[in-house]
């Protein structure tokens, strides 16, 4: 077989040599996050929190500070009359309300010690986004103590989770608006990583995302979802998040295309297409890698392109489409064919 | 992986998910006292109050050539005017309102509105208008249209389309395009505590004019389709959440409308017996239910269950075979249609210790067909009742197993491994069952320095039950999406970032080959292969920028089946080749006068390859074309009377060519009567100045 080619011993060569290049360096600077990210597990565990809660932390996080912090007051999470909220102080009853910036960078301990040591660094906090210092499952156990509802109900073994994405690395509390929530923004946050997607887009055919008239989240949801595939599709399964838009094509058709109703994805690229329609492939070229042509000689033989070959209506305009144009079902009693 | 294994291997994750009850990570709230905490440097950070900005933009575009099939809404030369604004409320009531609207003035826009106050209460009401041009010159004889489309008595019929009257010179000219408006509201509240209900409901409408083919038996006319359809969608759900469960039930009911269900047209041809007039059935109404229920027990690690149904049915009008004469005699038939699905699946994922997460998922879904099964015999181009044909809808079910390791020890090395089975079966179809054992092996290994590199594997293998030939289809058919297939994904990549910085630079390879190797007729084999180069680069404060290079190539070859002739074997080649290149440059601040410049620039390059094989020689067809390029530059100017002005100038050319659109009119194909369409090529220059003040 063609595959076996590609030999898997390549494979594991390869990554015996990269596994001999990681020499102590690396090992010792895993080693250092690896231990801030101990201590700020531990720092959870014990729960040695500040005497004066916020007070403690702004008198020194500014707007001066590289990564200014008080912008968290400009969106709901800084809100002191938002019920449930961080910042909530009139009723303690309901979590995280009262626990201030504490609630998401953990218990201050001895950071906010005002003398250091010479050479001593400051204890850290649990930091997000750019500055993280704590693994990803840490970052999100703090985030999903919150939001762990049902729109995060999928997060556990989906794809963003298995690849270690803490919610810090998409979202920003300290904004006044999170610039992946909005739909002018939200692409190109999601293809700084998914650079695949962004050349599809300005292929031959596309979905309209690069004006925003369409959004990823849209289509998919990156908290995971109901379905096993990784590609986190909304719905219980491709299809049907494709007809929540093309609701004409959902049917049931009185005759129906089996590949229609299987999967979307055997004809269109949902991303965008060298070719028309998002199609995968040109008809007939498409349509003839399942239907051989006995019946009629929908053969796309010739390449002089002589146009007043008989055959030649299989392959210009719409090719296989010019008669069977009802290709997504049909409804007519004589739509056995797709003509109808 | 049989089945029973991978059920053990659930039941033994559950049991450790649910009996080891420790998380892992404490949160410690016992020495909380937060009486002392009154955050009075708060009062000073809180945004209070309304903020927003309103921006106005004249726009004006140099060239008239057609740009369809782009989603820019620019689509003709000439000046427009736009607006844009959005204004946030935060009351210190707890109140936050927002409302934006883009685009104003432009044939797709957005109007946004939100108000929140917590889970106390969020509503939120969104409009979206967008226009999708698909053709600005088509070119076509019918005089109407909706659902009947007539040709006038000026035309000249003909056997061939050569002999009809001119289309350039009598005919109409046309636009193809459609507009989507969707309204979709939502509003959730928490009703007790822990309990929380959401309400909503989405209405989308799609209209506008549309190209479709329809033939009599050989003779095929393109026809301008009205298209008038709206569908609307209301939803229920409550949740209920605490410490230990969290569970949501939720029910939607779907309705789709089609206001423009059939359509009638005369024949451009004469053609022994064909009458004038036939008729042709769009998708007809139909409405949808589904009711979903998840539940998720959080311990160490989660297990969930998420069960969905839905059921969709449709009951078409009584519909006529046609007007022929000829089969006027047959009665309408009335069709009744319906199939509900389920999808279930159950998840579980562990944390078996600081460096191990396992998890297992399993689903199933499966879609029931309750149309009756009956036969109906069709008129073959509305004229020649032909043998009767048995409806052939099936049912299908598939079912995916799967277990991933997620390994991360200590040097830094992350191994991430899947395997996984999915069995499809089908009833009424030539393969009745696939059996698709698959695999994944994914490593990430820091190297010296802030080197890091991964490679993956993903192999899969998927077999088929033997061919059978189903009713009166033809017995050649086959299916690539059924067939017998190995595929191997390889990936690798190389990156270099620097910490706490947004500097990298990465290589990435990619090849995604699969063979379908039992594949006498058909697909026999198609192979993806990608090269991506990007960097992100910040220099000093205020400049940044980042971009790509990337080649991807798509390639296909079928082995075309037997002819009427069935010594002509032949098959062919296919290859997309798409290179692509961006570039982002961000400036800002510069100085007191200029707040920012933006560069942006994109080129996709793609081009299509077809080779036929025929009686061993190659036939090489023209190449297909698309490249599309820009240019976008814009300059922030700082504020004068609280005034601020942004300049854009934007260029684009675009050139596309496809030798079987491009100048196929009535004369080139005897039996084909197109709109005349050609691929747009054009050069465009945007300029825009843009006012914005500060509320």
């Amino acid at each position: 077989m063609a595959v076996r080619r590609y030999c898997l011993s390549c494979f594991f060569t390869a990554i015996a040599i990269f596994i001999t290049l990681s020499g102590e360096h690396v090992r010792a600077e895993e080693s250092t996050h690896q231990r801030i990210h101990e201590l700020l597990a531990a720092k959870l565990a014990v729960g040695d929190y500040s005497r004066r809660g916020a007070d403690a932390c702004l008198g020194c996080h500014d707007d001066d500070e590289p990564f200014p912090t008080a912008m968290v007051f400009a969106n709901i999470h800084g809100h002191p009359n938002v019920r449930g909220t961080p910042f909530e102080m009139a009723d303690l009853h309901k979590f995280p309300a009262g626990l201030q910036c504490e609630a998401c960078h953990g218990p201050m301990a001895n950071h906010g010690a005002k003398i250091l040591a010479d050479g001593a660094t400051r204890e850290p906090m649990v930091n997000f986004g750019k500055r993280e210092n704590a693994n990803a499952d840490l970052q999100n156990h703090l985030c999903l103590a919150c939001h762990d509802d049902y729109d995060r109900m999928h997060w556990h073994a989906s794809p963003h989770q298995l690849a270690e994405l803490a919610c810090g690395d998409c979202h920003e509390i300290h904004n006044s608006g999170d610039p992946i929530r909005t739909r002018k923004d939200q692409p190109t946050r999601c293809m700084s990583c998914h650079l695949d997607v962004a050349l599809e887009l300005n292929q031959r055919s596309s979905h309209p995302i690069q004006n925003s008239h369409l959004v990823c989240s849209d289509c998919h949801d990156p908290h995971g979802t109901a379905m096993a595939s990784s590609e986190i599709v909304r719905g219980e399964s491709l299809n049907e998040s494709c007809v929540q838009c093309h609701s004409e094509m959902r049917g049931p058709f009185t005759w129906e295309h089996p590949p229609v109703v299987e999967d979307c994805s055997i004809c269109h690229a949902p991303h965008g297409s060298n070719q028309a329609s998002l199609l995968k492939t040109r008809v007939p070229q498409l349509c003839q890698s399942c239907h051989s042509s006995l019946g009629h000689r929908s053969l796309a033989l010739e390449g002089n392109l002589d146009t007043s070959d008989p055959n030649a209506m299989f392959a210009f305009a719409q090719g296989c489409l010019n008669c069977h144009s009802s290709i997504h079902g049909s409804d007519h009693p004589s739509g056995n064919l797709f003509r109808r | 992986m049989k089945l029973q294994v991978f059920k053990l291997v659930v039941l033994t994750v559950s049991a450790l998910a649910c009996n080891v009850a420790l998380g892992e990570y404490t949160t410690n709230y016992s020495n909380v006292d937060v009486s002392r905490w009154k955050c009075f440097l708060c009062e000073f950070q809180l945004y209070q109050g309304t903020t927003g900005q309103i921006s106005v933009a004249s726009v004006l575009t140099t060239d008239d050539s057609d740009r369809f099939g782009r989603n820019g809404s620019f689509e003709s030369a000439g000046t427009r005017t736009v607006l844009d604004g959005g204004i946030d409320v935060n009351r210190a009531s707890g109140w936050l309102f927002s409302a934006s609207a883009t685009n104003i003035g432009l044939a797709s826009n957005d109007i946004a509105i939100e108000i929140k106050n917590s889970r106390s209460l969020k509503a939120n009401l969104r409009f979206q208008q967008y226009r999708r041009l698909a053709e600005s010159n088509a070119l076509t004889p019918f005089q109407a249209s909706n659902s009947g489309l007539t040709l006038g008595p000026q035309w000249q019929r003909d056997l061939q389309s050569s002999g009809f009257t001119s289309l350039g010179s009598t005919n109409r000219r046309l636009e193809l395009a459609t507009t989507r408006r969707l309204l979709e509201s939502t509003v959730s509240m928490e009703v007790v505590p822990r309990i929380e209900l959401s309400l909503s409901h989405k209405s989308a409408s799609k209209e506008g004019t549309r190209e479709t083919f329809r033939d009599g038996i050989f003779q095929s006319t393109a026809l301008p389709k009205t298209i008038d359809h709206e569908s609307v969608t209301n939803r229920i759900q409550i949740s209920y959440r605490d410490q230990r469960l969290n569970t949501t039930w939720s029910r939607s009911d779907s309705t789709f409308k089609n206001l423009v269900p059939l359509l009638q047209w005369e024949s451009p041809y004469r053609f022994g017996l064909m009458k004038n007039e036939s008729a042709n059935a769009f998708s007809h109404d139909h409405s949808s239910e589904t009711l979903d229920i998840k539940l998720s027990l959080p311990r160490n690690g989660v297990l969930r269950i998420h069960e969905r149904r839905g059921e969709t049915e449709t009951e078409p009008q009584s519909l006529r075979y046609g007007f022929s004469s000829l089969i006027n005699d047959v009665e309408p038939v009335h069709l009744f249609a319906k199939r509900d699905y389920v999808n279930r699946r159950l998840v579980v994922t562990n944390q078996l210790s600081r460096n191990i997460d396992i998890s297992a998922s399993h689903l199933q879904y499966e879609l029931k067909n309750f149309r009756p099964v009956e036969e109906l015999t069709p008129a073959l181009g509305g004229l020649f009742l032909v043998p009767s044909r048995t409806l052939r809808s099936g049912d299908f079910k598939r079912q995916e197993s799967e277990i991933g390791l997620n390994y991360r020890p200590l040097s830094g090395l992350r191994v991430l491994s899947r395997i996984w089975e999915f069995t499809f079966t089908r009833t009424n179809q030539e393969i009745a069952e696939n059996q698709t054992q698959g695999g994944e092996l994914k490593i990430t290994q820091p190297l010296l320095g802030r080197w890091e590199t991964f490679a993956s594997v993903q192999t899969e293998s998927r077999n088929a039950s033997d061919f059978q030939v189903v009713t009166t289809n033809n017995p050649n058919t086959r299916r690539f999406h059924q067939a017998e297939m190995e595929r191997r994904i390889w990936s690798t990549g190389l990156t270099f970032s620097a910490r706490e910085r947004d500097d990298f630079i990465s290589v990435t390879v990619d090849l995604d080959r699969r063979n379908y190797p039992a594949s006498e007729l058909g697909l026999s084999d198609e192979e993806f292969r990608g090269l991506t180069l990007s960097y992100g680069l910040r220099i000093g404060e205020s400049i940044g920028t980042d971009g790509y290079v990337a080649s991807h190539r798509r390639s296909a070859s079928i082995n075309g089946s037997q002819s009427l002739d069935l010594s002509m074997p032949w098959s062919y080649s296919s290859d997309d080749i798409v290179n692509s290149a961006g570039l982002n440059l961000a400036i800002e601040p510069l100085n007191k006068f200029v707040d920012n410049i933006h560069v942006v620039y994109s080129l996709s390059d793609g081009e299509a390859k077809l080779e036929t094989i025929f009686s061993d020689a190659a036939r090489f067809f023209p190449r297909q074309i698309s490249r599309h390029e820009s240019v976008d530059v814009s300059i922030g100017f700082g504020e004068i009377f609280g005034v601020s002005v942004e300049a854009r100038v934007y260029f684009e050319t675009y050139e596309a060519r496809d030798w079987s659109i491009d100048n196929v009119d009535q004369t080139t194909l005897a039996s084909v009567l197109t709109m005349a369409r050609d691929n747009p090529s054009y050069d465009n220059t945007l300029f825009s100045l843009l006012l914005k003040r500060s509320l």
